[in-house]
């Protein structure tokens, strides 16, 4: 049987639109008690709705780069499955790598080679990056609770330390993530110049003209505007 | 009213009831497809396929929660692992949404927020990728455009440059503001950078890295605020 019969066949496509449309149930069950919650909790209306609205922005842009992996992804195994791999449990980083990798270790050169052997592999590739996952649901089913829980009595516990503490975390992931750029080229760097500069620019007129619906979306402005800038800085270094 | 514990407990049990029919779910996918085409891989050769993937994804896994779960709290967590894209989307997207409106992780209005920050992101996420596979030809000379790709390509710059500059010049954690919280960045930037540079490229080594650096972090920061250089004070009112 040929391999995009089954990659591309109509019972893939419905199974993964059940699966995606459980996990945004699931979205919608958690934001509701996430709602009440708030709701118990005092927050403003505002807050909540700003909160909504900057969330639902930034995500446009970087979305738009995973859905660029679909497009990767499809040509070498279909739509369904980077369709509900990209939306659910995947990420756009390590994807086509899980995908190479599965292929590899069936004995093929390449993710194309697969495709070419039948529609076997499909299955055996469907397999492996679900299992390869495993043993990390488990572990957040399990941990994610405990982690938390031990998180908040340590916040507690170290006083005004604490909040220092967790102040400081998201930067450990700033300097991984951060350093790295400084060797990807001049384009790389240009562009994250570019950000820090769009984003203390706008914080300003924000404040200055008390333009405070700016605020919440400065983040995205930015992120599109510097992505953007990253073509006039590959046409400058060229 | 549901006291914290309450609701902990209870969006944990929904978070871990839900999480575990998920897991059954995305195992059911290519089961059934492998049992209606009747293509269902050896044992053998799914184990081995999956090994080194496993061997991979789960110590990732581990640092994930140990170093975003504090930042996140248990209801954005199981949303945000299980609908992936952590780095590039959802942790960023709720650590501005708790900038933005000044609280902190670990608490309260935190949990609540970035429940709702990665609840919303996550859909919109999904739509996107919808419009894209059901538009994939109409939309595959955008994507092959240069430019698109070019702009796709530096998507991470672009946004650790904007969130870093939003988490290094804000301290506002609620009620107390903290003062020169930017300093405790200099050491796991420069430990990264001697890393980086001088020992092994850490690409794919990410989560790794970030959980070595966590205590890093924190230790740096605990010797900054011992010597006075971090602060923690009272929020001014606004006049």
């Amino acid at each position: 049987m040929d391999f995009f019969k089954v990659a591309n066949g109509s019972l893939l496509f419905v199974l993964v639109a059940a699966g995606i449309a459980y996990v945004m149930v699931q979205c919608v069950l958690f934001l509701r008690m996430a709602l009440k919650r708030g709701r118990e909790l005092g927050i403003d209306k505002k807050v909540i709705s700003d909160t909504i609205k900057s969330s639902a922005v930034f995500t446009i842009a970087p979305s738009i780069a995973v859905a660029l992996g679909l497009a990767a992804m499809a040509p070498s195994l279909g739509i369904p499955w980077p369709w509900f791999r990209l939306s659910v449990i995947g990420s756009v980083s390590y994807e086509l790598m899980a995908a190479n990798m599965a292929s590899s270790a069936l004995g093929f050169a390449k993710l194309g080679d697969a495709a070419a052997a039948g529609a076997e592999p499909f299955g055996a590739i469907m397999f492996a990056m679900t299992g390869g996952l495993a043993g990390a649901i488990i572990l957040d089913i399990v941990f994610i609770k405990k982690v938390d829980s031990l998180a908040v009595k340590l916040k507690a516990k170290a006083g005004d330390f604490g909040t220092v503490a967790v102040g400081v975390l998201f930067f450990a992931v700033l300097a991984v993530f951060v350093v790295p750029f400084f060797g990807q080229g001049m384009v790389a760097v240009a562009t994250f110049f570019t950000s820090i500069a769009l984003t203390l620019i706008l914080a300003v007129v924000a404040k200055r003209y008390r333009q405070a619906w700016l605020g919440n979306f400065i983040l995205a402005f930015s992120l599109i505007l510097s992505m953007c800038s990253a073509v006039l800085w590959t046409q400058l270094v060229k | 009213m549901e006291n914290r514990e309450q609701y902990f407990n209870r969006i944990n049990r929904f978070g871990r009831v839900s999480f575990a029919i998920f897991f059954a779910l995305i195992f059911a996918i290519p089961t059934i497809v492998c049992a209606v085409y009747d293509i269902f891989p050896s044992l053998a050769t799914v184990l081995k396929a999956t090994m080194g993937l496993f061997l991979i994804l789960t110590p990732i896994a581990i640092s994930e929660i140990v170093s975003f779960v504090p930042l996140l709290g248990s209801g954005a967590s199981y949303l945000t692992f299980e609908t992936g894209n952590v780095s590039n989307i959802k942790l960023p997207c709720a650590m501005n949404a708790l900038k933005l409106a000044g609280v902190q992780p670990a608490s309260d209005e935190g949990e609540v927020l970035s429940t709702i920050s990665v609840a919303v992101s996550s859909i919109v996420t999904t739509a996107v990728i919808l419009i894209t596979a059901l538009l994939l030809a109409p939309l595959a000379p955008v994507f092959a455009n240069p430019s698109v790709r070019i702009a796709t390509a530096n998507v991470l710059p672009a946004l650790f440059g904007a969130l870093m500059v939003s988490f290094m010049t804000s301290g506002d954690a609620g009620a107390v503001v903290v003062k020169g919280q930017w300093k405790a960045i200099i050491l796991p930037m420069l430990v990264v950078a001697l890393v980086h540079y001088l020992i092994f490229p850490i690409k794919g080594w990410e989560g790794v890295t970030i959980l070595v650096l966590l205590p890093i972090t924190i230790l740096g920061a605990r010797f900054l605020y011992k010597k006075g250089q971090i602060r923690v004070v009272p929020k001014e009112p606004k006049a």
